[in-house]
């Protein structure tokens, strides 16, 4: 356990030395900031649209940071050629691979908890605060979700370099959380082999949806039970779980030909 | 050894991002306003870079989120091939049960009609539907005033916006500057639309019906017989009920309580409530006073 965490320290002051996270969270600041100056037919106290907007835009940057902080680790190793120093360390390949995933998703969760931070800044200067133990609910359902993406990430990077694997996990993220929603009522209109298909896809990608506690949130609609949530944690810990095992399988038998240009 | 921080691998995120929160920035502020009648409407920083994109983002995304916000982040229903173990988990974490907005909680709505309007002042029905909420909901009908001055103010030629002043001014029990207002719509009817179009056909329906009410609550039985058989010409097959009111003013005039029974028929037409059916409504929904889903 030790020698995961000290992994994931090595990545907490890689991405803290990075700037991406900061020009995320200006971005948000001050686009939360633009939209505090709408002009709503003259009236006061108007914050919905500043949530729903800031939510959105904390779940993308979020998301952003997610993929390419965890798409980025392994082939930065190899591409440095520090994988070789690494790997003759009494270290796994398996504790490589949590670690980097523990300091990806714990950091990315961090810097997401900074979004919220200002969008909970903006909206009690707009007087309508989040309820706090609706809020804690949509921070530890979009920590799980991050989870999720951070360990298809890393898995993708097993065996592909940095462009592909974000690439790859943006598109695969992205289908999850927009598409499979939606593949119920698709599958009214389509049959036949692309039903079979939709089909597949729906129950081989994670449902991100179910973590997305966003319109609760913006709606001001209170905790849902604690006992969904838990159910939801679960299967999120379960998705995590199974894409850091693929990640493992990836990289378990990987060789590395010293001196080849990744 | 480790190679300097990739920067430049970020900087095309970083620009990316940088336009889409600019746009979206951008978005959000008011069009100028038009400084001459017949010239286009100046149009705003983000029409000038998103071009015809702002006429869909402001229907598909802001407007559909006034829906959205309307009906407190619940979905309508739609059909579904299965319904499994994630469906059910979704509806147990989702805003529960249907309640439209009400009173000063129509604030949130509007607040996505402004961003519409801001992005397409061009399309005068987001000014329309907003002057109906802040005078239906908020009692602020100085501000439903100001969103159709504005919008009338961008698009001079448009016979909606008098349309909508019209119906407010009636709602108001302005009759004379009702009328005006019906009279300039007339006026400027179909204006760039096509008048074969059946909704701007009954637009024009809908001017006459007013105009023939107001021309009778006035005394001004033969204008008002004029508006009838205008009526009457433009539909001649669904035409029975102005018929028989034709009837009555060519005899002398339509009685009182018939008429103001008419015109209170009027009022309540062209609301903007609700117009999902009962079963478009996932989930339990509540019917509050007044409203009669179809």
């Amino acid at each position: 356990m030790t020698r995961i965490l000290t992994i994931a320290s090595v990545v907490w002051i890689e991405t803290i030395r990075k700037k991406d996270a900061y020009v995320l969270l200006t971005l948000l600041a001050v686009l939360l900031f633009a939209l505090l100056s709408v002009d709503v037919f003259g009236l006061g106290g108007v914050a919905g649209y500043v949530k729903q907007i800031g939510l959105l835009f904390a779940w993308a940057f979020a998301w952003i940071l997610a993929v390419t902080v965890s798409a980025r680790e392994l082939p930065q190793e190899e591409k440095q050629g520090t994988i070789y120093p690494l790997l003759a360390k009494p270290l796994t390949r398996f504790e490589l691979v949590v670690g980097k995933w523990l300091g990806a998703w714990t950091v990315v969760s961090l810097c997401t908890c900074c979004f919220y931070a200002v969008i909970v800044l903006v909206a009690y200067m707009r007087e309508s605060p989040f309820r706090w133990d609706s809020l804690l609910q949509g921070y530890l359902l979009h920590c799980a979700a991050l989870a999720i993406i951070c360990a298809i990430a890393m898995a993708l990077s097993t065996r592909m370099n940095f462009d592909a694997a974000s690439t790859f996990a943006f598109a695969v993220t992205g289908a999850a959380f927009l598409i499979l929603p939606r593949i119920p009522n698709l599958m009214t209109l389509e049959a036949g082999l692309r039903g079979k298909a939709l089909y597949v896809l729906y129950y081989a990608l994670p449902h991100f949806e179910l973590f997305d506690l966003r319109q609760r949130l913006v709606f001001d609609d209170g905790p849902a039970p604690w006992t969904v949530i838990l159910q939801v944690l679960v299967y999120g810990a379960i998705m995590a779980a199974a894409f850091l095992l693929l990640a493992w399988i990836g990289y378990r038998n990987k060789r590395f030909a010293r001196g080849r240009v990744l | 050894m480790k190679s300097a921080p990739a920067a430049g691998t970020f900087l095309p995120w970083i620009a990316v991002l940088s336009l889409l929160v600019a746009g979206a920035a951008m978005s959000a502020r008011l069009a100028e306003s038009a400084v001459a009648s017949g010239s286009q409407i100046p149009s705003s920083i983000a029409e000038q870079l998103l071009g015809n994109s702002t006429k869909a983002l402001a229907e598909y995304s802001y407007y559909k989120m006034a829906d959205q916000f309307y009906h407190k982040g619940q979905d309508h229903y739609e059909e579904t091939a299965f319904v499994d173990f994630f469906q059910r988990m979704k509806e147990k974490t989702a805003p529960a049960g249907i309640v439209h907005l009400k009173g000063n909680e129509m604030k949130e709505s509007l607040a996505w009609m402004r961003m519409a309007m801001s992005l397409d002042p061009g399309n005068v029905e987001y000014a329309i539907v907003a002057s109906y909420w802040l005078e239906r909901e908020l009692g602020r009908s100085d501000l439903a005033f100001q969103a159709l001055d504005e919008a009338a103010a961008l698009n001079p030629g448009s016979y909606l916006v008098h349309i909508g002043r019209g119906r407010l001014l009636a709602k108001t029990n302005r009759k004379a500057e009702c009328r005006r207002a019906f009279e300039t719509a007339l006026k400027y009817w179909p204006g760039t639309s096509d008048p074969a179009n059946e909704d701007v056909r009954m637009h024009r329906r809908e001017i006459l019906s007013y105009l023939a009410i107001l021309a009778e609550l006035d005394g001004d039985l033969g204008r008002a017989a004029a508006y009838l058989k205008a009526t009457i010409n433009m539909f001649p097959q669904k035409s029975e009920a102005v018929r028989k009111r034709l009837a009555q003013v060519e005899n002398g005039g339509t009685p009182k309580e018939s008429l103001l029974q008419t015109w209170n028929a009027l009022l309540r037409e062209n609301s903007y409530e609700c117009d999902h059916g009962h079963e478009d409504h996932a989930g339990e929904h509540e019917h509050e006073d007044g409203n009669t889903h179809e």
